[in-house]
C-alpha cells in the first residue's frame, strides 16, 4: 500500500483502505468520471472573473472597440480549454517519455527568442500568424515536467548530490535563457519551482540552502556588477521605498496602493474605477489587475478572489495527495507552487507588500500564454486525479 | 506496484511549506483589510485628489465708482501663463522646454527659470509666468494643452483703471497683493485661504469684505494624464458689491494737477539759507465739513496702480520701497505726520477766547520778539514786525508774538493759578479732534500727537533732562510748533468744525454700496466725532458760538489785505465765493519748513474744506495756497486765474 503525501491532509489512511481498494478498481477503469468538477469550475469562475475584470479596465483602450481585449482573452481560453481537453486524454505518465522532447522544445524556443532579441531588441513572444507565443510561460511547465520525471526516478537517494546536482543543472539554462530576455519574474517563478520541489523531494538541507543562500547572492552580485536592467533595480528600489521616486516605478505602486485602498469594504462598483478609468495605475489588464479588483469590487470583492484561489489550491494539494503515484505529486506540487507563488507575488505587489516584478495573476490577467499554460496545469492536475485509481 | 514508504522528514517539510504559503496568504489578508477597511477612507479621499481638480472660479472683484458713479477701478480678464509644478518636474528636458516657451512669450529663459526655481514656489500652486500675453500666442497655446500639459492658460480677471488715470486716487483705491499672514488670521472664518488675493491698501483693502464676491468653483474629472474627462460640479460665482465713493474724480484730478504743480513751484523758492527748497512730499484733501465726505485726497509721490495688477514685479517694489524715493505708497492725508505751525494758531485761538483771555479787539504790540518772563533771557522771535495788532488782525497776519503770548498765559496759569490746568491747551486740542484717529475709512490712519507733561515724562523715560516740562513748550505748541503732530485730515476736520460753526464728521470716502446689478444696498453713515460749541462736551470744555465767530470772522481776512495768502487768493473772486483759511509754515528739525494751507468755501456757508500740506515746501502762503486755489476754482467751477505766488508765515 502506497502511503501518499496526505497523512498530513488526511490521516484516517487506515479507514479507508479497505474501501479503497473497491473502487480503486472499479473506478480506474472509467477515468473521465472521475474528473474534479469543483477544480475545473474553480478554474473557469477564476478565468471569467478575469474577464469581466479585463473587459472593466479595458473597455476604454482601444477607441471603438470595448471588448478588444477580452476577445483576444476568450481565443486564448478556447485555445487553452482544447489543451486543457488534451492534456487529459492520454494517461500522464506518457509524460515522463515525452520530457526530454518538450525539454528541447521549449529550449529551442527559448533559444529562437533570445537570437531575435538580438534582432529586435527585448522580446519575449514568438509571433506565428495570429498567434503569439511566449515560450517562457511554457518554460515553467517544461521544469516542472523534467524536475517531477527526475525526482521520482531518484527517490530512493534523494539527499545525494546528484540528486540535487542534476536537477539544478537541467533547469539553469532555462532560467538563464529567461533571465536574459530579460524577464525577471518568470525566472523568479521557475527558480522557486527549483526550490520548491527540491524541498519537498528531500534533497539535502545543507545542499538547498547553499543554493538559496547563493541565489539570494547572484541576485545582489547583479545590483553590484550592473547586471539587471535599470528598470528591474528601480523596481525593486521602489519596493523597498516607494516614496524614492514618485514619478516612475514609485508612482506605479503607489497609485497601485490608492486604487486598492480606495476601493473600501465594498468597491467602486465594475466599471467605476476612478484610478483605472482614469490611466493612474499602469498594465491594469495584466500585472496589475488585482488593483482594478481592490478598487472596483472592495474587500469582499478581493476576498472572494482570494477565497477561489485558496480553494483552487487546496483542490491541487488534494490531487497531488490522491495521486496513484509519487511522479503524479510531485506534478501536483509542481503546478501548487507555481500557482501559489504567482498568486501571493501578484497580489502583494500591488499592495507593496512584494516586489515589483512583472508576474501575471494567474487564470485572471490579461496574457494569452499564460492563460493556456494555467489551463494545461488544470488538464494535467485532472489527469492526475481522474487516474488516481488506476492500476500499475 | 506499490510504492515504498514516503519518508517522514518528506511529511514534515511539506506541512512546513503550506504552512509557509498560508501565512503568505495570512498577510495578504491582513494587509487587504488595513489597506481596504482601516485606511480605506484616506486612500479613498487620495483617489479623489487624483481623480478630481477643483478650479476656483474667482468672484469678480466689485467696481468702485466715484461719487458721479464714473468708473474709477474695473475689471478685465488678464490672458495669463503659468506653469504648473507637479507636471512641469515630470519633465525631462527642462531647459530646452523653457526655452520654447520663452521664445513663444518673448521672454528670457532665464527669467522663467527663477520664477520657476523660486524658493516660495508650492508644488500644487500654479506660478505665474506672464500676465497680458498677446492673444494670438495666448489661444495658440491653449489650443495645444496636449503638447504642454506643463503650461496653464489663464483668462486671470484682474484690476483696470480707466486709460490714463492709472495714478488717479492711488492712495484712496489702494491695490491687491497676496493676503498677508495677521490678514489670513483675521478673515480664515471667512473662508479666505493662503494665497487669496486680497485688498491691501486703500478702499481695496477696508472694503474688502464688500468688493469681495463669493467665489464659485469647479470640480472636472481627469484622468492620469491630467486631460479633462467631465464636469462633475459646478457652482457660479457670485460678483462683489459696488462701491461709490465721495470722490469727485474731477476735482481728485485736480488736487493731484495742483499738488505736484505746487511742489514744482515750491522747488523754484530758496530757503534763508539760499537752498532750493526739496518738496519732497505732499497731500492735499478736499473735504466736505458737512457731512465729513472726502472730495479729494491726494498725496506725492504717487505710484501707479497698473503695476499691481495681477503681482507687482519685484524690481518695481523696491524701487516703491526705496527711501530715497519716499515712500510713494504712504498716503499722506492720512499716515503724514507733521508739526501744524501756524495752522494750528485758530486752536491756540479758540481756547484764549474759551477762557476769556482775549476778545476779537484785545489789542497786542509786536516788536519781533516775544521775551515776557522766562523768555527774558531767551527770547522767541516773530516771522514779521506787526507792531500794534488787534487779536483778529494777529490771526489775519499769523503774529508768533500775541500766540506766544497766549501760550504762556496758559503756563502760568497752570503753574501759577490753577494746577489743574496741566493740559487745558491740549484739551482744546484733543476737543478738535487732534491727537486721536479720526477713524476714516482707510487702513492704517495715523492718530498723531498733543504733547502733555505726562506725554513728555514717559517718552523721555531714561533721559531725565529732556522729562520736565518747560514754559517753552507751552509756547511752542501755541504756534503748532515743537512736539505737535498731526496729519492733513484732522487739520481738515479742525477747519470743518470752525466752518461748520461747531460739529464735526468722521471723514470718510466711502459713499454707499451698491449690488453688482446696481441697487444700493447701503449708505455709508455718516458720524458725528464732536462739536466744540456744545456745553456737554466730555471734556468740560466748549467755546460759545459768539468767541466761534471771532476765529470765524478772521479767517477770510487771510485771502486778502494784509493776510499771509492776500497775494495768491488776487483775481479770485472772493466777494461771490469767500475763502476762510490759515496759512502755515512749520519747522522742522533738520529739515526746511513745511508750508501748509488750510481753508474753507464759501465762508460763512462752507461746502468745501481744502488742506494743502508740503513737506520741506517753504511758506504756506506761497507755496500751499496757490495748489488750494487751484482746487477752490474747480470746486467752485471758475477758470483758472493767474495770482502772483508770495506771502508770508
Amino acid at each position: 500500500m502506497p502511503e501518499r503525501l496526505g497523512r498530513v491532509l488526511s490521516p484516517k489512511v487506515k479507514e479507508r483502505k479497505q474501501t479503497d481498494m473497491l473502487a480503486r478498481q472499479i473506478m480506474s477503469a472509467m477515468p473521465l468520471r472521475n474528473v474534479d468538477l469543483v477544480l475545473v469550475g474553480c478554474a473557469l469562475f477564476l478565468v471569467g472573473f478575469g474577464m469581466l475584470m479585463i473587459y472593466s479596465s479595458t473597455r476604454m483602450d482601444v477607441p471603438g472597440n470595448p471588448t478588444h481585449y477580452v476577445m483576444r482573452q476568450i481565443g486564448s481560453l478556447v485555445i487553452g480549454l482544447i489543451l486543457m481537453a488534451v492534456f487529459m486524454l492520454f494517461d500522464y505518465r506518457r509524460l515522463k517519455v515525452a520530457t526530454p522532447f518538450i525539454y528541447g522544445l521549449v529550449a529551442l524556443l527559448l533559444i529562437i527568442v533570445f537570437l531575435t532579441k538580438e534582432a529586435f531588441g527585448s522580446q519575449r513572444w514568438i509571433t506565428l500568424g495570429p498567434l503569439t507565443i511566449q515560450p517562457s510561460e511554457f518554460a515553467k511547465l517544461a521544469v516542472i515536467l523534467v524536475l517531477a520525471n527526475f525526482f521520482s526516478e531518484n527517490r530512493q537517494e534523494p539527499d545525494t548530490l546528484r540528486s540535487f546536482a542534476v536537477p539544478v543543472l537541467w533547469t539553469a539554462p532555462i532560467i538563464l535563457l529567461i533571465f536574459l530576455q530579460p524577464d525577471l519574474g518568470t525566472t523568479l517563478v521557475i527558480t522557486i519551482i527549483l526550490l520548491g520541489l527540491l524541498f519537498l523531494a528531500g534533497a539535502k538541507l545543507r545542499y538547498w540552502s547553499a543554493l538559496t543562500v547563493g541565489g539570494a547572492a547572484c541576485f545582489a552580485m547583479g545590483f553590484v556588477f550592473h547586471i539587471f536592467q535599470q528598470y528591474q533595480i528601480d523596481r525593486f528600489m521602489a519596493f523597498l521605498k516607494p516614496g524614492l521616486n514618485p514619478k516612475d516605478v514609485g508612482y506605479q505602486l503607489v497609485q497601485s496602493k490608492i486604487a486598492v485602498g480606495s476601493g473600501q469594504l465594498l468597491g467602486k462598483g465594475l466599471t467605476r474605477g476612478t484610478q483605472i478609468g482614469g490611466g493612474f495605475v499602469p498594465v491594469h489588464s495584466s500585472d496589475f489587475i488585482f488593483s482594478v479588483i481592490g478598487e472596483e469590487l472592495g474587500f469582499v470583492g478581493a476576498l472572494i478572489l482570494m477565497a477561489a484561489f485558496c480553494f483552487l489550491l487546496w483542490r491541487t494539494l488534494r490531487i497531488a495527495n490522491n495521486a496513484r503515484d509519487y511522479y503524479g505529486s510531485l506534478l501536483g506540487m509542481g503546478i501548487f507552487t507555481m500557482l501559489a507563488f504567482q498568486l501571493v507575488v501578484n497580489v502583494g505587489m500591488t499592495m507593496g507588500i512584494m516586489p515589483i516584478t512583472g508576474i501575471p495573476l494567474p487564470f485572471i490577467s490579461s496574457g494569452g500564454s499564460n492563460l493556456m499554460v494555467n489551463l494545461i496545469a488544470v488538464g494535467l492536475l485532472e489527469n492526475i486525479y481522474m487516474r488516481r485509481f488506476a492500476q500499475f | 506496484m506499490p510504492e515504498p514508504q514516503m519518508r517522514s522528514g518528506m511529511v514534515h517539510r511539506l506541512t512546513i511549506y503550506i504552512f509557509f504559503f498560508a501565512a503568505f496568504v495570512a498577510v495578504i489578508f491582513v494587509r487587504l483589510w488595513f489597506l481596504q477597511v482601516v485606511q480605506g477612507p484616506q486612500y479613498k479621499a487620495l483617489a479623489e485628489g487624483n481623480r478630481i481638480r477643483e478650479i476656483s472660479l474667482e468672484a469678480q472683484r466689485g467696481y468702485i465708482l466715484d461719487r458721479n458713479e464714473q468708473k474709477m477701478v474695473i475689471n478685465r480678464l488678464a490672458l495669463s501663463v503659468f506653469i504648473q509644478p507637479t507636471e512641469f518636474d515630470k519633465l525631462d528636458d527642462k531647459q530646452a522646454k523653457v526655452e520654447e516657451l520663452a521664445h513663444l512669450l518673448e521672454m528670457n529663459a532665464e527669467d522663467i527659470t527663477e520664477k520657476v526655481q523660486g524658493a516660495d514656489v508650492q508644488q500644487h500652486q500654479p506660478i505665474l509666468i506672464k500676465k497680458d500675453v498677446k492673444p494670438d500666442v495666448w489661444f495658440w497655446i491653449a489650443e495645444r494643452q496636449v503638447e504642454y500639459p506643463w503650461v496653464s492658460t489663464v483668462e486671470l480677471p484682474v484690476r483696470d483703471y480707466p486709460a490714463g488715470e492709472e495714478s488717479r486716487a492711488s492712495h484712496v483705491l489702494g491695490y491687491l497683493g497676496e493676503i498677508s499672514k495677521s490678514q489670513l488670521d483675521q478673515l480664515k472664518s471667512k473662508g479666505y485661504k493662503l494665497g487669496d488675493i486680497v485688498g491691501t491698501s486703500g478702499v481695496e483693502a477696508y472694503y474688502e469684505s464688500e468688493l469681495r464676491g463669493d467665489n464659485g468653483y469647479q470640480s472636472v474629472e481627469v484622468n492620469a494624464q491630467g486631460v479633462p474627462l467631465r464636469e462633475v460640479e459646478k457652482v457660479d460665482p457670485t460678483p462683489g458689491h459696488t462701491l461709490v465713493l465721495t470722490i469727485d474724480r474731477n476735482v481728485q484730478q485736480v488736487a493731484e494737477k495742483a499738488l505736484s504743480d505746487a511742489m514744482a513751484l515750491a522747488r523754484t523758492k530758496s530757503d534763508t539759507e539760499g537752498n532750493p527748497y526739496r518738496a519732497s512730499a505732499g497731500a492735499a484733501v478736499v473735504l466736505d465739513p458737512r457731512n465729513g465726505e472726502v472730495i479729494a485726497m491726494a498725496s506725492e509721490p504717487s505710484f501707479n496702480l497698473k503695476k499691481f495688477v495681477g503681482g507687482i514685479e519685484q524690481q518695481e517694489w523696491d524701487t516703491l520701497m526705496n527711501p530715497a524715493n519716499n515712500y510713494p505708497l504712504n498716503n499722506r492725508v492720512i499716515v503724514g505726520l507733521y508739526p501744524p505751525g501756524s495752522t494750528f494758531k485758530v486752536v491756540t485761538a479758540l481756547a484764549s477766547l474759551g477762557e476769556h483771555f482775549v476778545t476779537a479787539g484785545s489789542p497786542f504790540y509786536c516788536n519781533g520778539v516775544f521775551n515776557e518772563g522766562e523768555f527774558g533771557d531767551y527770547p522767541k522771535t516773530c516771522w514779521s514786525i506787526h507792531s500794534n495788532i488787534d487779536f483778529t488782525n494777529a490771526i489775519i497776519q499769523s503774529c508768533d508774538t500775541v500766540f506766544y503770548s497766549l501760550g504762556y498765559q496758559f503756563y502760568r496759569n497752570w503753574s501759577h493759578v490753577n494746577p489743574d490746568w496741566e493740559n487745558r491747551l491740549q484739551n482744546y486740542a484733543k476737543l478738535l479732534g487732534l491727537g486721536t484717529w479720526t477713524g476714516i475709512d482707510l487702513p492704517d490712519e495715523q492718530p498723531g500727537r498733543v504733547p502733555t507733561p505726562q506725554w513728555k515724562f514717559d517718552f523721555n523715560k531714561g533721559f531725565p533732562e529732556y522729562q520736565s516740562w518747560y514754559p517753552g513748550d507751552t509756547v511752542n505748541m501755541a504756534v503748532g510748533q515743537g512736539d505737535m503732530l498731526v496729519t492733513p485730515i484732522q487739520l481738515a476736520d479742525v477747519y470743518a468744525a470752525i466752518a461748520n460753526g461747531g460739529p464735526f464728521f468722521k471723514p470718510h470716502v466711502g459713499k454707499s454700496i451698491l449690488s453688482w446689478q446696481g441697487d444700493k444696498l447701503q449708505d455709508i453713515p455718516i458720524e458725528q466725532l464732536g462739536d466744540i460749541t456744545n456745553p456737554t462736551n466730555p471734556t468740560g470744555l466748549s467755546i460759545t458760538p459768539q468767541e466761534l465767530d471771532v476765529v470765524q470772522s478772521a479767517l477770510p481776512g487771510v485771502v486778502q489785505g494784509k493776510g499771509t495768502a492776500a497775494s495768491t487768493f488776487q483775481n479770485f473772486p472772493l466777494a461771490s465765493i469767500p475763502v476762510a483759511g490759515k496759512t502755515g509754515t512749520a519747522e522742522v528739525a533738520g529739515k526746511q519748513t513745511t508750508a501748509w494751507f488750510a481753508c474753507y468755501a464759501p465762508a460763512y456757508n462752507a461746502q468745501y474744506v481744502v488742506v494743502v500740506m508740503i513737506e520741506e515746501g517753504g511758506h504756506g502762503g506761497a507755496v500751499a495756497a496757490p495748489a488750494a486755489r487751484r482746487i477752490l476754482e474747480q470746486l467752485f467751477g471758475l477758470p483758472a486765474t493767474d495770482f502772483m505766488s508770495s506771502g508770508g508765515d
